[in-house]
């Protein structure tokens, strides 16, 4: 099992960990906004917005490396914007803003933990039917892996033949099972829920909770370093 | 918690592919009683514990709990009244927090939340999972996310619970404390299993379902002890 992928970061205990996370969402939102939405951003702000958020991951007391490594993930995304048309001159700021929202959104999930974030969203506004999705996804990733991992190595162990398309052709039918799998897992998941009264209707718990003196110093704080950052460092 | 009685009557059903999976099923149960249904693989356990809260809808036949006859008017009520536990946990449990998984039945009930947080607090510390309720199911043992399914249903307040194999692939530790568990809790249950041994002590009545039908009904005792019966039905 390799569930640690996930959650295990969010773990850390940290100030930034137990803020409320609906100010966490605001505010890392409001940054990928700004980075993604600001028409020519100069070689400062860039350097401002990365030291803003290495600060806050410093705060999380995040590990760096997984950080770089998860941001980066965008990179063969942005390679496809390097080849087209003027492809280059573009590249640049496109990878910065695509790494920059990128830290940015990892740096919230790193620092809290999916159920959190969940409600948060929810609070904030996000449907129903779209949180109801996500929570099934983070629940059902883990399941998924791990059944792929089951078939893959079952069908590694009968993998004798060494005919390129033969082995090709076998992994398309595991891959068709595992299809089939999720599928009745679907179905059992939905009498499950039924049998626990679920009509349709998505009803989800909300207690209600006031924002902190911390949150909102928090909120403000952020908020004053965003508007400085892209205001002075603007450029014309 | 009050238990209820539980009356099949007559009930066939077969699935879409036209696979008969019951043939006139009749099976009465006192409030209170413990009763295990056996039969080998494919007998029809598991389509039968579907049709106690009509998550299945037979073909022919009644289902009644109490004074209620399965309609589809009161079938909320009777999905309250009629707690099934699945065989394999993870599709019980598909919320991203044990609380909300438990919380889940309650709130589709539509009970006010501090309602809803005292039944998720008295059903986990029925199963010993006090201070469990910010966990993900994908970081807890298969028996611990068994006892957690337990209490799922436990939270609904139901008169019934239908129990699909709850010990399988339980290991002798998380056996023993789930059959502790089930004998402490005063409802009816109706338990589908291949485990002679959970029969002896949990159940004194026992029926022996094969190919659809009732082929035996009466003292689990007894029917234990004939040997030819129990080789005839594969369950030796
Ligand atoms: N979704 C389905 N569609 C078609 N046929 C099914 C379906 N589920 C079960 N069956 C068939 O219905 C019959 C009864 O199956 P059921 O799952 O109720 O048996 P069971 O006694 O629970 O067996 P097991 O001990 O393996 O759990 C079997 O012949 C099975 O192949
Ligand atoms: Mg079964």
């Amino acid at each position: 099992m390799q569930h640690q992928f996930f959650d295990h970061l969010s773990s850390i205990p940290s100030p930034l960990r137990d803020l409320d996370p609906r100010v966490k969402v605001v505010a890392l939102l409001s940054l990928v906004l700004v980075v993604v939405l600001w028409p020519r951003l100069t070689s400062w702000q860039v350097l401002g917005y990365l030291g803003l958020l290495l600060a806050l991951a410093r705060w999380a007391r995040l590990p760096l490396r997984p950080l770089v490594e998860r941001s980066l993930a965008v990179v063969p995304f942005l390679a496809l914007v390097a080849v087209a048309p003027r492809g280059l001159q573009l590249a640049g700021p496109i990878f910065a803003r695509g790494a920059l929202s990128a830290l940015a959104m990892v740096i919230l999930t790193s620092a809290t933990p999916f159920p959190e974030l969940l409600s948060a969203l929810a609070r904030l506004g996000l449907p129903r039917p779209l949180v109801l999705i996500l929570s099934f996804m983070y629940r059902y990733t883990f399941i998924l892996v791990d059944e792929a991992e089951r078939m893959y190595r079952a069908w590694q162990g009968r993998a004798v033949s060494r005919q390129r398309r033969v082995l090709w052709q076998s992994l398309g039918g595991v891959i068709a099972s595992l299809f089939l799998r999720s599928y009745e897992r679907g179905e059992r998941v939905y009498a499950a829920m039924a049998a626990r009264g679920f009509d349709g209707e998505i009803r989800l718990l909300s207690p209600p909770k006031g924002l902190r003196g911390r949150d909102l110093f928090f909120l403000a704080a952020f908020a004053a370093l965003l508007l400085a950052i892209t205001i002075a460092w603007g450029g014309n | 918690m009050k238990p209820a009685s539980l009356t099949v009557k007559d009930v066939s059903f077969a699935y879409p592919d036209g696979q008969h999976a019951l043939h006139s099923v009749s099976l009465t149960v006192a409030p209170g009683e413990a009763v295990a249904i056996l039969g080998p693989n494919g007998a029809g356990k598991s389509t039968l514990l579907l049709h106690l809260n009509g998550i299945l809808a037979p073909a022919k036949g009644e289902i009644w709990v109490g004074e209620l006859q399965l309609n589809k008017h009161n079938l909320k009520e009777i999905r309250r009244l009629v707690g099934v536990v699945f065989q394999d946990p993870d599709d019980q449990l598909f919320m991203p927090t044990v609380f909300e998984d438990v919380a889940f039945g309650p709130l589709n009930l539509g009970l006010a939340e501090a309602e809803i947080a005292e039944r998720v607090r008295a059903a986990l510390s029925r199963v010993d999972l006090e201070g469990y309720e910010r966990r993900s199911a994908h970081h807890l043992s298969f028996g611990e996310k068994k006892r957690v399914c337990l209490a799922a249903v436990l939270a609904m307040e139901p008169g019934v619970l239908a129990l699909d194999e709850p010990t399988s692939n339980l290991d002798p530790r998380g056996r023993r404390r789930l059959l502790e568990l089930l004998s402490a809790i005063p409802l009816t249950r109706i338990i589908a299993t291949h485990d002679l041994d959970l029969v002896r002590r949990l159940c004194p009545r026992a029926v022996i379902l094969d190919g659809g039908r009732i082929v035996a009904d009466g003292p689990s005792a007894e029917l234990l002890r004939d040997e030819t019966l129990l080789d005839s039905h594969g369950l030796l």
